[in-house]
């Protein structure tokens, strides 16, 4: 990229700001969806929310595409570069700029890892809730964007339910302070909007965040099936009877087999077909109870065997597996597509079912992990993406699983966002006046689309909803667009 | 019946029902029931056609919480969309209408073994439409946290009859914006919501209510506070003012062994039980439905958890009735004060980033704070961005202003 608004970046960020060497810019290229690829021209690293304003100030004048970025750690297609645009790295805003132990809120820079969080406030018996499998690399912002969950999600929710105050650096630059919290918003809940609106609003430059006071006691059960139907079962019983654990997750075969192979080796029984990880959290009377409710349910469908961990090293074992079970299975091929669905919780088997015969159809190599209590599902797909013939059948897959979600009352994604992965699917689940809405109010925030192009909404919805609007200088509030 | 009747066009004509007020302070106006979502849209469609001002409301029992809109030509009621569309209680949702009483889905979800928030005064004369418009969370939400965490998806209907849907009625979905999020708590002025799908929660097989009475609202915050540390599982934890009397009140619900438990926990600071189980869901809806908030004149401060006792202060001497939430730091009271005696306290109730609304009938214009909500009682430090892009927002979503304008922050 040539030009002088190039210098005055140069100059505003310096040399550690601003990366423009071609060979140092292929790690910015994809995020965790390899398969979608475009090099970036220049890559830039602000370490302030001034920084921030003052960059996007001078691309909001020069009319470049902005994509935002904290860890590259989605896996959507969320933070892949756009052409003619520059990438906005978070990854040098990383301090926690205030832990508020009386009101159990913490103020951050976007560009902090998940679990620096929970390290930070440790020592306060506090905790962030939400922890993705990639919380050891991903970045708050990036969790804000994605609206991301993991697996204590059901019981505390996705971020959206921790953000409490957010600043966020709007295209033209202008900083919008949301930062003080409240009881209820007033006026909109453009906090409530902003989170999980994948960087198409603005860049959030510092968050303000809930912390969760440690739990008395916690109790990490393992059962194990021979069958991952019984597995499925097994949860859909749970939510039945009303039991509430903090956390429900499954693993399957293939994916046990991955885990006990790899670093992350947490005692699963290689034998099972399914093991069931749940986390019980509370009291230790709230506990005992809802940990014998799971055994019963456990054992009523068939579970040859039920653990508790015996201490706190075995628990975070047992953990490490499932948090590590993504990055194990580069033990069964070199890439991974790793799908993120949701079905209503009582259709679980029914949705697995189908997704081992997609594969099986195919001749691909299914690993199965997911948030089972919350119906989150992630079929893997093992695949080698040198092989193209192998590549598409990977994304006609991928496809037919998220038409069947739909079918059966689902979603297309429970915590990865759309990105450019699942754009085309928006069309299959919303309507033209659905997506057409979303449209709008995106404009609301980015008038001329440049905050990361060409994703979550597909292109045409966009378009149609230019022409039908009426024009700003006839609107009524016709001087809130100057 | 008003004059403003002869002007409608024949879609809401059709539909007048009587009339209402928009606000106490405005004058009456038709009241417009479409029977069903089709002719809720023709509705719509003839007031864009004719320019005419709506201001949606369920059983129009709450319009005196915005001001009086700038311009209004009638009220358009979801009332007779009142059905549930959805029940799953094996997955713990619940989709539906949103002119549905509120008492009606809870008693819904409590068939299915569940429990619907937000747990709000007079759920017979309160509508889910209309909580959602309000973003009205109940007593519950010392547990279940506010009312929007919850919705989890929403079907509205556009000032031009479009009909737009955003979320599903998955307890986890992050697939599009979450525009159900940006129309929980605008008042009707984006667009007229048509149904919801709602997370569930268990029904508590066992419940109990703790109070004590205590000296004053030091005292009552001292017990409070040791009492939220006891346990985080309270259903509902608030300091009542009645009568000039303090009490701090404890509602525990869950199964019968934590319980219990909880009880055991609690009873060194707020003593043995004053009501269970049967007598306990009795005292749950006299305590509710004494809400300052059923009052036609009441105010409400928001403020962090640390300010809440200097936010007390500061009102203290305006109270009549109160309910202090001290885990969620609202104070809601009743005062006798009038609303230009309360708006004065904002200036020391700012220095503690403390908002303040006031709803007070009588005084028209004079009900909503902050960002610059009413030219008199504007705040100097207004964030003028944040107001910006609300306008921005209402622009692209109602850009000829069919949803009554003024009603709302910043006249939007």
């Amino acid at each position: 990229m040539q030009g002088a608004w190039i210098a005055e970046l140069r100059e505003l960020l310096g040399p550690r700001g601003i990366v423009e060497d071609p060979t140092k810019l292929f790690p910015y290229e994809a995020d965790g969806i390899v398969l979608l690829r475009r090099r970036p021209e220049i890559v830039l690293l602000p370490r302030t929310t001034e920084e921030v304003s003052r960059v996007l100030r001078i691309l909001h004048r020069e009319r470049v595409p902005v994509v935002a970025r904290g860890a590259g750690t989605g896996l959507s297609g969320g933070a892949t570069p756009v052409d003619g645009g520059v990438v906005l790295s978070l990854a040098r805003m990383r301090d926690v700029l205030a832990i508020d132990t009386v009101d159990r809120v913490a103020r951050v820079q976007a560009g902090l890892v998940n679990v620096d969080l929970s390290l930070a406030c440790a020592k306060h018996s506090l905790f962030y809730a939400p922890d993705p499998s990639s919380q050891q690399a991903c970045t708050l912002g990036g969790n804000v964007a994605e609206n991301s969950g993991g697996p204590h999600c059901f019981r505390y929710g996705n971020t959206t339910q921790h953000v409490l105050g957010l600043v966020i650096v709007l295209e033209d630059g202008t900083v919008l302070d949301l930062s003080e919290p409240r009881v209820d918003p007033l006026g909109f809940d453009l906090i409530g909007l902003f989170v999980g609106s994948e960087g198409m609003f603005g860049v959030a430059t510092e968050l303000v965040l809930k912390l969760m006071p440690k739990p008395e006691t916690t109790e990490t059960l393992l059962a194990i099936f021979e069958s991952l139907d019984a597995a499925c079962d097994a949860v859909s019983d749970l939510i039945r009877a009303r039991h509430e654990p903090s956390a429900i997750e499954i693993l399957d075969k293939l994916t046990i087999e991955a885990v006990e192979a790899s670093v992350y080796a947490a005692g699963y029984p290689r034998t099972a077909e399914a093991v069931l990880l749940c986390d019980v959290e509370g009291t230790r009377v709230e506990v005992a109870n809802t940990v014998a409710g799971i055994l019963e349910v456990a054992r009523a469908r068939g579970a040859i065997e039920t653990r508790t961990a015996k201490s706190e090293l075995e628990r975070k074992q047992l953990w490490a597996g499932r948090k590590g079970a993504f990055g194990a299975m580069g033990r069964i091929a070199p890439d991974l597509y790793v799908a993120d669905v949701c079905v209503p919780r009582t259709r679980l088997r029914e949705l697995v079912g189908h997704t081992t015969r997609i594969a099986r159809e195919r001749n691909l190599k299914l690993a199965t992990v997911f948030h089972a209590g919350d119906g989150n599902l992630h079929p893997n797909i093992a695949y080698d993406r040198r092989d193209p013939e192998e590549v598409k059948r990977v994304l006609e897959a991928g496809d037919e699983i998220m038409r069947l979600c739909i079918e059966y009352g689902g979603s297309l994604s429970g915590e990865h966002g759309i990105g450019l992965e699942k754009m085309k699917a928006m069309e299959w689940l919303f309507t033209r006046d659905d997506l057409a809405t979303m449209c709008r109010v995106r404009e609301a925030w980015d008038p001329d689309r440049r905050m990361n192009p060409g994703k979550l909404i597909p292109m045409r919805a966009c378009l149609e909803t230019k022409q039908a609007l009426v024009r700003p200088e006839e609107r009524p509030h016709a001087e809130a667009h100057r | 019946m008003s004059s403003a009747l002869a002007r409608l066009p024949h879609e809401l004509d059709a539909r007048v029902a009587g009339v209402a007020r928009p606000h106490p302070s405005a004058p009456e106006l038709p009241l417009v029931i479409p029977r069903n979502v089709d002719e809720l849209v023709e509705c719509l469609r003839a007031a864009t056609r004719e320019k005419l001002a709506l201001v949606p409301c369920g059983l129009a029992t709450k319009l005196a919480w915005t001001r009086a809109p700038e311009r209004a030509d009638c009220l358009l009621s979801t009332r007779a969309l009142d059905a549930i569309v959805a029940h799953e209680p094996d997955d713990g949702t619940l989709v539906a209408q949103s002119g549905i009483a509120l008492a009606t889905l809870r008693a819904r979800a409590r068939a299915g073994g569940h429990w619907c928030t937000p747990d709000l005064p007079r759920p017979e004369t309160s509508t889910l439409g209309g909580a959602l418009a309000l973003g009205r969370s109940g007593a519950d939400r010392t547990r279940h946290a506010p009312l929007r965490n919850h919705v989890l998806g929403m079907t509205v209907a556009l000032a031009d009859g479009t009909l737009a849907k955003s979320g599903g009625r998955l307890v986890k979905n992050v697939t599009g914006y979450d525009l159900q999020r940006l129309y929980t708590g605008s008042h009707g002025t984006l667009a007229v919501i048509v149904d919801a799908a709602l997370r569930l929660f268990p029904a508590p097989e066992s419940e109990a209510w703790l109070v004590r009475d205590v000296a004053d609202a030091t005292e009552a915050l001292r017990v409070a506070r040791a009492a939220s540390e006891l346990t985080t599982r309270w259903l509902t934890l608030s300091i009542e003012r009645r009568r000039e009397r303090w009490s701090v009140l404890g509602r525990l619900a869950g199964k019968a062994p934590v319980v219990e438990h909880e009880l055991a926990l609690a009873r060194p600071v707020l003593g043995a039980p004053a009501a269970r189980d049967a007598d306990a869901a009795k005292l749950a809806d006299e305590v509710r439905d004494a809400s300052p908030s059923t009052a036609a004149n009441f105010a409400r401060i928001g403020c962090r958890p640390s300010r809440l006792a200097e936010a007390l202060g500061i009102v203290g001497e305006s109270l009549v009735d109160a309910r202090i939430e001290p885990t969620i730091a609202s104070i809601e009271f009743t005062t006798s004060r009038s609303t230009a005696q309360l708006a004065a306290l904002r200036p020391a109730l700012a220095k503690l980033a403390a908002s303040l609304h006031l709803v007070s009938p009588e005084a028209g214009v004079e009900t909503f704070d902050a960002l610059g909500g009413s030219s008199s009682v504007a705040r100097a430090d207004a964030p003028s961005a944040e107001l910006a892009l609300m306008r921005r927002l209402k622009a692209q979503l109602d850009p000829h202003g069919v949803f009554a304008c003024g009603r709302f922050v910043g006249g939007l």
